[in-house]
């Protein structure tokens, strides 16, 4: 019998990737996602959180390679994100709340290469912190 | 290709871990990055990074110079 609820996803297999996050005392840090080679992605959500005691700024961005030499547009910029704060980017709604709020566009395609980059700023003296699953990024992946 | 992190103790970027987890030789998750060993040999372990002691330093107790005391 066939199942009239199954669903499909023509436009690719949707994946989920978790990252940990580990923040340290006053200390940049950097996370960068590439798309692997022969994929090419469809981005539906960003989760990011600030694991640390204080206000961390946090800047999103597409580089057109791994080597992050070509910055293709840089996605979005939080300027403080509080202790503890999680920001939540997607494409299915704007949202209301303070910390989840941004779009990704459904026709923003990544080819392979493209990595996204997402530097917390250094916040001052702090106790520094750990999440497990600071980011997960959910997309749509078909081959190139 | 790999996702990596800046390493806080040589400022390099560096591969992370992906967690793959198998059941009877067939993959059942993956997709999860931890933080492994940085190239400059260091571990990026949340449970042994230190936080550096703040320590305040000491108030010069001693009038400066040129100021009359009582």
């Amino acid at each position: 019998m066939s199942n009239p609820f199954a669903f499909s996803f023509p436009g690719g297999e949707l994946k989920q990737e978790v990252t940990s996050v580990t923040l340290v005392n006053n200390t940049v840090k950097t996370v960068d996602v590439p798309v692997p080679a022969g994929k090419k992605w469809v981005l539906k959500s960003i989760k990011t959180s600030n694991p640390d005691d204080v206000a961390r700024g946090i800047t999103w961005y597409k580089y057109k390679e791994a080597g992050k030499t070509n910055l293709i547009y840089t996605m979005f910029v939080q300027a403080a994100l509080g202790a503890a704060g999680v920001r939540v980017i997607n494409s299915t709604m704007v949202r209301t709340t303070n910390n989840d709020y941004g779009y990704i566009p459904d026709e923003d395609v990544w080819v392979a290469g493209n990595t996204l980059s997402i530097v917390w700023a250094a916040g001052g003296a702090s106790a520094g912190g750990t999440d497990a699953d600071g980011l997960i990024i959910e997309y749509l992946e078909i081959d190139a | 290709m790999p996702v990596k992190e800046s390493c806080p103790y040589c400022g390099e970027m560096t591969e992370m871990v992906e967690v793959i987890i198998k059941e009877k030789g067939k993959v059942v998750s993956r997709g999860n990055w931890i933080s492994g060993t940085c190239h400059c040999g260091k571990k990026i372990d949340p449970k042994t990074l230190g936080v550096p002691e703040l320590i305040e330093d000491k108030p010069d107790l001693k009038a400066p110079e040129g100021v009359e005391l009582p």
